[in-house]
């Protein structure tokens, strides 16, 4: 396995984590730990998401690009990381301290 | 038919009875004819007169009138053999004269009547033929088939063909139908390829192809170096350019995990950053310590922490050596590069085949790593280089140390520029090491002295076994050695016969002995006679010493001021003092890990004001200092407070000199 497999492993064996979605270029998910629907949706909402941070952050400076997007909600906490065409979704519980 | 031509004389007679045979009615050839008739008549006159006298006359209504005596009057009539129609002044051009000449003799035969015939002679071949041919047809009249003609033809003599009986057969030999056939080769494979050209796209792909440049250039120089690794290298490039789903993900996932473990440990983070601990104000001198972050790694459990290293130019890099002490114990050694951003998991892993007992991080290219190990191998690695093994190994060089390597540290670059360290190993010797090409080469720089306790036959068995090593910040060739029988050696670089001084430090094993970084005559030792005590390399006696309560493990010095120093003991606590504001006690003495744990090393950050220590259960832990640790002294208001190596030594020199 590789060292971006190994590192998916990990964050979803971490405290807190709730999911870890891995997207392809074309927008499909290629792993997940969620069950199907959940994972369509979160990748169908957040790809649109991200490609208006995107296209906002390319607006606003050519140079520049978004690389992470964090959202923090009353429930839980969502990172999303851009790489090349794909992009990946972490939830995670927000909890007080650990 | 020609008539012959007589030429004579005939008489005629001009006689009305001339004509009377009206069956030849051509005025001429009445004559003629009358002419004849007269001759026979001549002969025959009597006959004749007697039957023409019986008709009357009849005379032509053209007839001339002559007179008597023109009718009596002689004409000579003359035949020639002359064609009278033949051409009489033929002329011809004649080449050779140049003009026209006559020709005398013009042919004077005149046809009457032509007639071809067909008539053949029976002898001639033709006639043969044809009747050879003519008794063919006779035969085969019947028979219409072709081959039969052509069969008999042979045998026969053959018919000559006329318009009458000729047969002529004719055959069209069998026309296969004709066909089409197409062929229809399969089109080239279509893709619609579309992409849009805009400035950000141009400039991300020459950053890119930059990128990739500057990446070739270093596997270009990094093959130059070390050709046994070429195979294991051809590997891991096309493990790159494998457009693996995943793997492109790396950097991503990293983002990711480095956020994640942040938001787990944002209190944590958050206190590294800012926490200054308010009760400090009441506390006094004394400070303490806040524990941050715990560094561990599960197949690290049953090593110790031997070494501890930072990062110079990455800050929140640092490199933790695994390994174990005891003799008894030896297994496989780790090295772990851990960030301060990922607590989590070590952002390098190598594992080493015996127990790691040192490590240094080259001062400038921070991807060089010296690694001394238990079994006396000392090895270098790359952490650019994605492979597990050092790319440097002394394991077959012969000047490898015997035994266990306690403390490396890089030098500056030879004449030659090649990088070089030393090592101080169990064996007694300081070694210099220099990465040359292909493999390490040792100079032996100088051999620790043996204690005088040893008879002299075993001089030569039983080494010193130096424990540690340290350079002199601004004069490279000066340095320390601390030895097992507790004496500190100072020795320089250029005198590989003896050392310069020697120090009675402890009592026991010298476990450090460390330069200030600022001062240039003062450095710090520690000991397991639970001693740590300050020199000034011009005096024979420390110039402070402390009694800790058990065995000092590691005293470092910190970064930023030259009167701070922290050491670390076996029974877990850590003892920052700090000279400048007391110089009889510690600021801080605190417990940071759990019962029966030592603690083995301890590290400054050489920016933020943590530190790290190591234990023997193979965790590492980090620690803030408190506010209180920190403290510069207090400047006078209004006045600026000078900073810099100068107020440092002064602060130093200060102190020293209250005491000399």
């Amino acid at each position: 396995m590789n060292e971006a497999e190994k590192a998916i492993k990990r964050i979803q064996a971490q405290k807190g984590v709730e999911g870890v979605i891995v997207v392809n270029a074309e927008g499909i998910p290629i792993e997940s730990n969620l069950d199907h629907q959940h994972t369509l949706h979160y990748t169908y909402n957040f790809q649109q998401l991200l490609a208006r941070t995107q296209r906002m952050m390319k607006d606003l400076d050519p140079q520049n690009e978004a690389t992470l997007l964090d959202v923090q909600t009353e429930k839980n906490n969502i990172l999303i990381s851009t790489a090349k065409d794909y992009f990946m979704i972490a939830i995670k519980n927000s909890r007080e301290g650990l | 038919m020609s008539v012959p031509h007589k030429v004579g004389i005939v008489k005629s007679k001009q006689a009305p009875n001339v004509n009377t045979h009206q069956k030849a009615a051509v005025a001429k050839g009445v004559k003629a004819i009358g002419k004849k008739k007269d001759e026979e008549e001549g002969l025959d006159t009597a006959e004749g007169e007697e039957w023409m006298q019986g008709k009357t006359l009849v005379k032509p209504p053209d007839q001339l009138d002559l007179t008597e005596a023109e009718l009596n009057e002689e004409i000579t009539r003359v035949l020639k053999a002359s064609n009278p129609n033949a051409p009489q002044n033929v002329v011809r051009y004649s080449f050779k004269e140049g003009c026209y000449k006559p020709i005398v003799f013009v042919d004077q035969m005149a046809i009457h009547f032509e007639l071809e015939g067909n008539l053949v002679h029976k002898e001639s071949d033709e006639g043969r033929r044809l009747m050879a041919k003519q008794a063919e047809v006779d035969d085969g009249g019947g028979d219409e088939r072709p081959d039969n003609v052509s069969i008999k033809a042979g045998k026969r003599e053959q018919k000559l063909t006329n318009q009458f009986n000729f047969n002529e057969r004719a055959s069209q030999t069998l026309n296969n139908a004709p066909r089409d056939i197409i062929c229809q080769t399969e089109p080239p494979p279509r893709a619609n390829f579309s992409a849009t050209a805009n400035q950000w796209e141009i400039y991300d792909f020459y950053v890119e192809e930059l990128q990739r440049r500057e990446k070739s250039k270093e596997k270009h120089e990094g093959q130059f170096l070390n050709k046994e690794e070429d195979k294991s290298k051809k590997k891991i490039i096309q493990a790159e350019t494998q457009n693996d789903d995943i793997s492109q993900l790396a950097k991503a996932v990293k983002i990711i995990e480095r956020m994640v473990n942040q938001n787990i440990f944002d209190d944590v983070a958050q206190d590294f950053m800012y926490f200054e601990d308010a009760s400090d104000e009441f506390r006094g001198e004394k400070g303490t310590l806040l524990p941050l972050w715990t560094f561990q790694y599960d197949k690290a459990k049953s090593l110790s922490v031997t070494a501890l290293c930072w990062n110079h130019k990455y800050n929140d890099l640092f490199a933790v050596g695994l390994g174990s002490h005891e003799f008894t114990q030896q297994g496989g050694g780790m090295l772990l590069f851990y960030t301060l951003k990922n607590p989590s998991y070590p952002e390098f892993i190598f594992n080493t085949a015996s127990g790691v007992m040192c490590l240094d991080i080259h001062e400038h290219l921070s991807y060089l790593v010296a690694v001394g190990l238990y079994d006396g191998c000392v090895a270098v690695y790359n952490l650019k280089k994605k492979t597990d093994q050092p790319i440097y190994n002394s394991r077959a060089s012969s000047g490898k140390h015997t035994s266990a390597v306690m403390q490396v540290k890089w030098q500056k670059d030879d004449l030659d520029s090649n990088h070089n360290f030393i090592s101080v190993s169990a064996d007694g010797r300081v070694v210099s090491w220099t990465l040359v090409k292909h493999e390490l080469v040792f100079t032996d720089i100088i051999k620790l002295p043996v204690i005088d306790a040893i008879p002299d036959d075993l001089k030569d068995v039983i080494p010193t076994v130096g424990t540690s090593l340290d350079f002199h910040k601004q004069k490279e060739y000066s340095f320390l050695v601390g030895t097992e029988h507790g004496k500190i050696h100072k020795g320089s670089k250029y005198y590989s016969s003896k050392f310069l001084e020697k120090y009675d430090a402890h009592f026991m094993n010298v476990t450090r002995v460390r330069w200030n970084p600022f001062h240039p005559d003062v450095f710090i030792s520690c000991g397991w006679d639970w001693m740590v005590k300050i020199w000034d390399q011009t005096m024979k006696s420390p110039v402070f010493t402390f009694e800790l309560k058990t065995s000092v493990t590691d005293v470092a010095w910190a970064p930023y001021s030259s009167t701070v120093f922290a050491a670390v003991t076996t029974d877990g606590k850590v003892h920052v003092f700090d000279l400048n504001i007391n110089k009889y006690e510690a600021l801080c003495q605190q417990k940071v890990v759990s019962k029966k744990t030592k603690l083995l090393h301890i590290e400054f950050n050489p920016v933020h004001p943590i530190i790290i220590v190591g234990d023997d259960r193979g965790h590492v832990t980090s620690l803030k200092f408190s506010p209180n640790l920190r403290k510069k002294p207090k400047e006078k208001k209004g006045q600026d407070l000078p900073k810099g190596p100068e107020v440092e030594i002064a602060k130093m020199e200060q102190l020293l000199s209250s005491l000399r």
